[in-house]
């Protein structure tokens, strides 16, 4: 168990609501100790990078969809992995694109896990179980 | 020189008179003597060793030891007269001679006179008969002169005289023999008739004796005449000689004596009349006359003294006829020395009279006259023949050679005894060089007449040929023919009357003659002939025949029809073909223009000039001149382009192709140019030029359409995946949390619709995945790799296991590791889906099978998937293909229509084909072709 992590948020970013509000549950489902932030485009994902300059605390994870209003999130990806601040935050594609493009170009850009978003709400609920796990106990983050 | 024969007559008269009177009176003395000498000789009688070489048939040993031979019978008559006891030895030549030389021996029989000897010995004056070294070889022998000697084996007796003397002639002439040496003349014989020399050497009189006996013929090569006598030492007594040399004369000069018979014994020569028992008819004779002698002396002397004045007489006219023949006259000795010459004999020959009278005849002889001479004198001699007529030459003092006719009668004794040669010598180097140079010089014209380039023949008045030309006979194909004497007509057949009747016009004296005539030969072939006919005059001016000139200029003929069909031939293309063509001077005048330059540029009447620049456009004109003046000085055509200006003021613009023409020395002469009007041509390509960037940029604004469509459509597919599903979530979720939420709040049929909704969700998020998976295939880009087919299938079949597994179905993979060429992941999603559908149209079979095999052709490879499920009808096999086209209900069969699509479509981007072949509960068999 990393102690450390225990009180960082997860950031969320989505903007289907049905979706915002599945995961969440899911994650719910799993009694997730780690405070959710959601973003419902990009631009609200982007946002967020002058509020952790300014002092908030640094997300423990970045999930991230990809077809989002206003800024793409392979550009909000790209925005992350080139700012020295966020860079280092490990961030996981979760999306229903299935597109050789999408996969190629998210880790090109630096992405640390690509999840394909599951209709079966059951396969959905397991796949958060999973992502949880993994990345705020299993994995080390940067510190 | 009328009275020439009568002067010889005479001549010959006192010589033999005086002969007669000194015999006589020898004859007296010694028969007045004879009987005290014999006495005084018998009283001291001397003891003489005579030496003998084997010389047959002059002296040689015969097999019972005993000396024979002609030299021998004369010494023992003589030694019988004189008294003398004789001891003869025998031993080979070089012996003899050293004997002889240290005076061992007193006398040499048979030896061979030399000046070189006589300086070493003592000779008696008398020759006891001339001798001569003859070349003998087997009959049918090609050796016939001195020069076929050559590298010959010649048999011949090391020492003896002709021997060496042969070895002396050879190296003269630089003739190289193989000498093969032999003990004696019979032993020379006996090798030659062996085979074991091609030629001999013996005496002439041993070779006369025993030719025949051996079979050996004379080969005309005879050398080295020379008398034979008798030999004493330097310092013996003068007297024997003297003794032998008063005999030989005796016996030389009678028919009758021991000499002749001897003579007639060795070489069986016939003898008029042999006197028996001569001895008894000299005493007889000399006692008769005895008593009459004092009487006639008297008378003798008185009538002596009147003949001598006549003959005296008779000799001085004789001797001014003599001295002022015009042809040399000479008196010769049997042996060949000069007895008496005249002036004119010794003009021709360039020698003084005294010194005429040293060397005899051989010596101004040329040498190879020589043996023919020697042969002829040989024949007089004989008494085979009378006289002689040869032409030969002598050696002038000078060195040079003199033509002679020499005509040669013997006078002989009375008795029959050869006595001198009358030899009558004329000139006729004149006369010999005449001959020579008509011979040259009907040689050259023969000569001439024989290389003459032309065909030539010379004919009489009966048309035979005289003389002809080498290429007469080559063209009128008579190579191989002896024509010459051969009458024309015979040879050629064919020929007409016409012809005939040119030759009798040129009999006449006409020439006639034809510069072209063709002239059909008997068996088909066609010549072209140039001829002249005319008569030939002989010297005493009277027509003797004709000479006919004839040139063959078929193939001068044959090539001018050539060149004319074939001038013709370019002719018809230069006229007929659209392109102008004209040809340039080198100063760049027209010489000829084609009709394609008339129908652009006007009739010829209507250009202005030959200058060809002149219509030329004013700004292209100088650097067309320019590039014409580079073809000529390079020799190389230039292509070009440019502008000319027609009558009417209009332009065109042409293309041309230049080249050039050169003269036999290879200099350029004229110029061709091919020019073609290419306006309507230019203004094509420009059109064509204008419709390409139209349509390009067509293509190019209906690529960006097609760019924005498929922009557009990657869009709806996105969206399709993305914008689908997200709500397909949320009521899948939705539900679920429902179900299990408010499980106890819904009753049975609330739980049932809402597990309606669920599997509705089910069924469109499968289709939304396979609409997708079919949106891939169609865009994605494609590899294309060898891909190995057992490695493809087990990895389709391991992905399938747990279905196989659960169907129990029985799969059987035979691929005899072929290979296919193509996309991984396209082949995979296709066996993936082929599999896919066999296993659950099977799944009811007991046991379902699954059967995968494959074979190759030269280009592909077929697969072949067999399943033994439900199988499908066959009007329906376009059909599965399509995609949303399903043949079962899906409550049966689940499915969304889509996976046969996504073969199909993957396949079809693979470059290959898939088919189905089925009947209803049958089973299906799906065939993949892909290209290997």
């Amino acid at each position: 168990m990393n102690v450390g992590t225990l009180n960082r948020p997860i950031l969320l970013v989505e903007d289907n609501l049905a979706d915002v509000d599945l995961t969440l549950r899911a994650f719910a489902r799993r009694q997730l100790a780690n405070p959710v932030q959601v973003a419902r485009d990009g631009e609200e994902a982007v946002d967020w990078i002058p509020r952790w300059e300014a002092g908030e605390t640094l997300p423990l994870l970045i999930l991230l969809d990809l077809k989002l209003p206003r800024i793409d999130g392979l550009e909000v990806l790209a925005r992350l992995k080139s700012h020295s601040l966020t860079r280092k935050i490990p961030v996981v594609v979760l999306t229903t694109s299935e597109e050789d493009k999408d996969i190629e170009s998210a880790y090109s850009l630096g992405a640390n896990s690509y999840i394909l978003k599951p209709v079966d709400f059951v396969k959905f609920v397991d796949v958060a179980a999973q992502v949880e796990m993994y990345w705020c106990m299993v994995n080390t983050p940067p510190r | 020189m009328i009275d020439r024969p009568k002067a010889m007559a005479a001549r010959g008269a006192r010589v033999l008179y005086r002969r007669l009177l000194h015999r006589a009176t020898t004859l007296l003395v010694v028969a007045l003597l004879l009987p005290v000498f014999s006495a005084a000789v018998q009283a001291e009688q001397r003891t003489l060793r005579v030496g003998v070489g084997s010389n047959p048939p002059i002296a040689f040993r015969d097999s019972s030891g005993a000396m024979q031979g002609i030299a021998v019978d004369v010494l023992n008559y003589v030694a019988q007269q004189e008294g003398w006891r004789l001891e003869y030895v025998h031993d080979e030549w070089p012996a003899i001679f050293a004997m002889l030389e240290r005076g061992e021996i007193d006398l040499l029989t048979g030896v061979a006179y030399t000046p070189e000897r006589a300086d070493r010995f003592q000779f008696t004056r008398q020759t006891l008969l001339s001798n001569w070294g003859v070349a003998y070889a087997k009959p049918g022998s090609t050796i016939q002169s001195l020069l076929a000697l050559q590298d010959k084996r010649v048999a011949l007796v090391p020492g003896a005289t002709y021997s060496d003397a042969l070895s002396e002639r050879v190296d003269k002439f630089g003739v190289r023999i193989v000498p093969v040496p032999a003990d004696d003349y019979d032993q020379v014989l006996a090798k030659v008739a062996a085979g074991d020399a091609d030629a001999g050497v013996v005496s002439r009189s041993f070779g006369t004796l025993h030719a025949a006996a051996y079979e050996v013929e004379s080969t005309g090569i005879v050398f080295n005449p020379i008398p034979v006598r008798y030999a004493a030492p330097p310092d013996a007594d003068p007297a024997i000689v003297k003794t032998l040399d008063r005999h030989l004369e005796a016996l030389l000069g009678r028919r009758d004596t021991v000499y002749y018979q001897s003579l007639d014994r060795w070489l069986g020569t016939a003898q008029a009349a042999t006197l028996p028992g001569w001895a008894a008819w000299a005493l007889i004779g000399t006692a008769g006359t005895l008593g009459l002698a004092v009487f006639f002396v008297f008378l003798l002397r008185r009538q002596i003294r009147l003949r001598t004045w006549a003959l005296r007489e008779s000799e001085e006219s004789f001797r001014a006829t003599f001295e002022q023949a015009a042809v040399g006259i000479a008196q010769v000795a049997p042996d060949g020395s000069w007895l008496e010459v005249n002036q004119r004999l010794c003009d021709i020959v360039g020698y003084s009279r005294e010194e005429m009278l040293q060397p005899s005849f051989q010596d101004i002889t040329h040498p190879d006259d020589l043996a023919t001479d020697l042969q002829l004198v040989g024949e007089v001699l004989a008494a085979s023949r009378k006289t002689y007529t040869v032409e030969k030459r002598y050696l002038h003092k000078s060195g040079a050679i003199v033509w002679i006719r020499l005509t040669v009668a013997l006078l002989r004794a009375q008795d029959g005894a050869p006595k001198y040669f009358v030899s009558v010598i004329e000139n006729i180097t004149d006369r010999k060089l005449a001959e020579a140079a008509l011979r040259e010089s009907e040689e050259r014209q023969r000569m001439f007449i024989d290389h003459a380039p032309a065909a030539l023949a010379m004919f009489d008045r009966q048309m035979r040929y005289l003389s002809v030309s080498r290429r007469w006979l080559t063209d009128y194909g008579l190579e191989d023919c002896e024509i010459v004497g051969r009458s024309h007509y015979e040879i050629f057949p064919e020929i007409t009357e016409t012809w005939k009747d040119v030759h009798r016009r040129a009999m006449a004296g006409e020439v006639v003659r034809a510069d072209e005539e063709r002239f059909e030969r008997y068996d088909g072939t066609v010549q072209w002939l140039r001829w002249k006919v005319r008569p030939w005059h002989a010297s005493d001016g009277t027509i003797g025949g004709i000479v006919i000139f004839s040139e063959d200029f078929t193939a001068r003929k044959l090539a001018e029809a050539s060149l004319r069909e074939q001038e013709q031939f370019f002719r018809l293309i230069a006229e007929n073909m659209g392109d102008m063509i004209i040809v340039l001077d080198l100063e760049g005048r027209r010489i000829y223009s084609s009709p394609g330059y008339h129908v652009l540029f006007g009739e010829p009447a209507d250009l202005q000039g030959p200058d060809a620049f002149a219509n030329i456009h004013p700004d292209d004109r100088e650097r067309v001149r320019r590039g014409f003046r580079d073809s000529v000085e390079t020799g190389v055509g230039r292509r070009g382009s440019f502008r000319v200006v027609l009558a009417d003021g209009s332009c065109r613009d042409i293309e041309t192709q230049g080249g050039v023409i050169r003269g036999a020395d290879g200099r350029v002469e004229r110029v061709v140019v091919v020019s073609r009007d290419v306006t309507e041509h230019k203004h094509m390509v420009d059109e064509i030029r204008q419709l390409n960037i139209e349509l390009e940029e067509r293509v190019r604004l209906r690529t960006a359409e097609l760019a924005s469509a498929n922009k557009a459509l990657r869009t709806f597919t996105y969206t399709v995946s993305h914008d689908l599903k997200a709500p397909l979530r949320g009521i899948d979720g939705y539900s679920q949390l429902l179900l299990e939420s408010y499980h106890d709040l819904l009753d049975e049929e609330g739980r049932l619709f809402l597990h309606n909704v669920r599997t509705g969700v089910t069924q469109m998020s499968r289709l939304i995945e396979d609409l997708l998976a079919y949106s891939r295939i169609e865009r994605r880009s494609l590899q294309s790799q060898t891909l190995d087919l057992s490695h493809q299938v087990a990895l389709v079949l391991e992905a399938c296991r747990a279905d196989i597994e659960a169907s129990g179905t029985v799969v059987d993979v035979a691929l005899q590791g072929l290979t296919a060429h193509g996309d991984p992941e396209g082949l995979s999603m296709i066996l993936r889906n082929l599999a896919d559908n066999a296993l659950k149209f099977a799944r009811d079979s007991r046991p379902p099978t699954l059967t995968i095999s494959a074979t190759q052709t030269e280009h592909s490879v077929l697969l072949a998937l067999k399943d033994n499920g439900i199988g499908f009808d066959m009007q329906f096999h376009d059909r599965i293909f399509e995609i949303f086209q399903r043949l079962q209900r899906a409550e049966d069969y689940p499915g969304t229509g889509v996976g046969l699509a996504i073969v199909h479509k993957a396949v079809e981007r693979m470059g290959g084909r898939v088919w189905g072949e089925s009947a209803p509960g049958q089973g299906a068999t799906f065939y993949l072709e892909l290209p290997r």
